[in-house]
């Protein structure tokens, strides 16, 4: 009875691994066949693709292909995107009418894909031929896995109109929880263009932590036409918005913010006192040096840091001021403090 | 012997145009991995009349250099094997390859690389790259080459 038992059992077992490694064997062969015949059809897609870029008329014959090669989809993406990432200028016109004439339906509804490889294929492709209205989709993908959230920063500094600039701005204004790193990539990546969209949002009552990514980036770009726009905040209720102010202002250096920069150091806060400082020493403004030699001798360590290096800025005079101050005994860390500085001034040679 | 003496002159004729148009037409050797950029390349060559060698490595590619002896060598930087800068010192270290024109073909746009081409001798074009200043380049650089030896010709 046993060995029944035993031998229906091995039989079963025996059985069931058979059928497994047929299922295996069956299915590499699908996929193989697949492939095989894939490759055939990228190869025939491909001479077909060769034609039409050297052809003197991209739109006719690209549109002809595109009839002709549409109902092979994903071997039709896979080419498009090899020969994207390959070719610059005219050349990218016949892809586009492929693409415009083809898949691009298909391919914005897959940037809503599960798997992240169609996202990814789908992305790359509107880096080149992404149509202003088309932003909205590609601003979702910014909380998307970091490979995807790059393809479609490429994709929207590649869209930079003026419509595409306002759905930005529209969709960080609008944007329950900002990825403020992917956005101020794209703020960055668009550079100077953004001066009018930048001062708009900046007059409108967003919350704090927009406003500041907002104050960084004219200061960043150096958007001098939007000095009056962030000198504003400078007497902000809120503390990171002042800090992100004398931050600015000490990166657009027009000189008429020493006084406002003057006045942030009597800041309550040391935050705002020690950037105030710092881009004090950035202005080089003659008239500030007693501020930064006041500002030396304060209790807060940040501060008499930047006030040292501040005064090292302004040259010799700077550095007379500084030796002045690390002799006298009143104030020993003001004392300790000016000694480093000319320390390190010795050292790297910047004395 | 007696067949040689058969072949109509017209063909004879025929068979020496096209040795002599062989010989003119310039061959490139192209040295690149990516078979996109390979069939792309190649095919605006061919469209131009160009002889096209292929190869996908560093190493190859300096194979077909020593026994082709092509007009032009279009090598990508970041080739697997023996990578574009080492490609080109080995090329230059040869006496058989070191007068061989080289453009450098590579999505690197890497300063410190483009500079070390440059003083290698070589030219560069940036991938994504238009095939219209690829081909203006390499015309460039097929002609810069007949003129210098056209000058250094023995008067």
């Amino acid at each position: 009875m046993l060995s029944i038992v035993v031998l229906y059992s091995f039989a079963y077992l025996l059985l069931m691994s058979a059928s497994l490694f047929l299922f295996i064997f069956a299915r590499r062969m699908v996929i193989q066949a697949r492939e095989r015949s894939d490759r055939l059809v990228y190869d025939a897609m491909e001479r077909d693709l060769l034609e039409v870029l050297t052809g003197d008329d991209a739109g006719g014959p690209a549109r002809a292909f595109a009839r002709k090669h549409r109902a092979r989809t994903p071997v039709l993406k896979r080419l498009l995107v090899a020969y994207r990432e390959a070719l610059a200028g005219r050349a990218l016109e016949p892809l586009r009418v492929i693409f415009e004439s083809s898949i691009r339906a298909r391919c914005l509804r897959e940037l809503r894909s599960p798997w992240l490889a169609t996202r990814l294929q789908n992305v790359r492709l509107f880096v080149d031929f992404s149509r202003p209205e088309e932003a909205v989709h590609l601003v979702k993908l910014l909380h998307d896995k970091p490979v995807i959230r790059l393809a479609a920063l490429n994709a929207l500094t590649g869209i930079a109109s003026q419509d595409t600039m306002s759905v930005i701005f529209d969709l960080f204004e609008n944007d329950p929880e900002p990825n403020f790193y992917a956005y101020s990539n794209i703020f960055n990546s668009l550079g100077q263009r953004i001066e009018p969209f930048l001062r708009a949002s900046l007059r409108k009552p967003l919350p704090p932590d927009k406003l500041a990514l907002l104050i960084e980036m004219a200061g960043r770009l150096l958007l001098r036409g939007l000095y009056r726009d962030v000198v504003r905040f400078a007497t902000h209720a809120d503390k990171e918005l002042r800090i992100r102010a004398a931050r600015s202002l000490g990166r657009l250096l027009v000189p008429a913010s020493s006084r406002t920069l003057c006045a942030l150091t009597a800041d309550p806060e040391w935050e705002v006192q020690a950037q105030a400082i710092r881009s004090l020493g950035n202005l080089q403004d003659w008239k500030t040096v007693p501020v930064l030699l006041k500002a030396l001798f304060s209790p807060n360590w940040h501060v008499r840091y930047n006030a040292g290096y501040g005064l090292a800025a302004f040259g010799l005079v700077g550095v007379l001021q500084l030796q002045e101050i690390s002799r006298q005994k009143e104030d020993r860390f003001a004392a300790d403090m000016a000694a480093m500085v000319l320390d390190t001034l010795i050292l790297t040679g910047g004395a | 012997m007696g067949s040689d003496t058969n072949i109509p002159t017209q063909d004879l004729e025929d068979v020496g145009r096209r040795a002599e148009r062989r010989r003119r037409t310039p061959r490139v050797l192209l040295v690149d991995d990516d078979p996109t950029t390979r069939n792309l390349v190649s095919h605006f060559l061919r469209r131009e009349d160009f002889v096209v060698i292929k190869a996908s490595g560093g190493s190859d590619g300096l194979e077909r250099a020593r026994h082709d002896r092509p007009d032009l060598l279009i090598v990508d930087a970041a080739a697997p094997g023996v990578n574009g800068l080492e490609f080109l010192s080995l090329l230059k270290r040869d006496v058989e390859t070191c007068g061989l024109p080289v453009l450098m073909l590579s999505s690197l746009d890497d300063e410190e690389a483009i500079v070390k081409s440059l003083d290698a001798g070589a030219d560069y074009v940036i991938k994504p790259f238009s095939p219209r200043i690829l081909m203006a380049k390499v015309k460039k650089i097929l002609r810069d080459v007949t003129d210098h030896a056209v000058d250094r010709r023995p008067l």
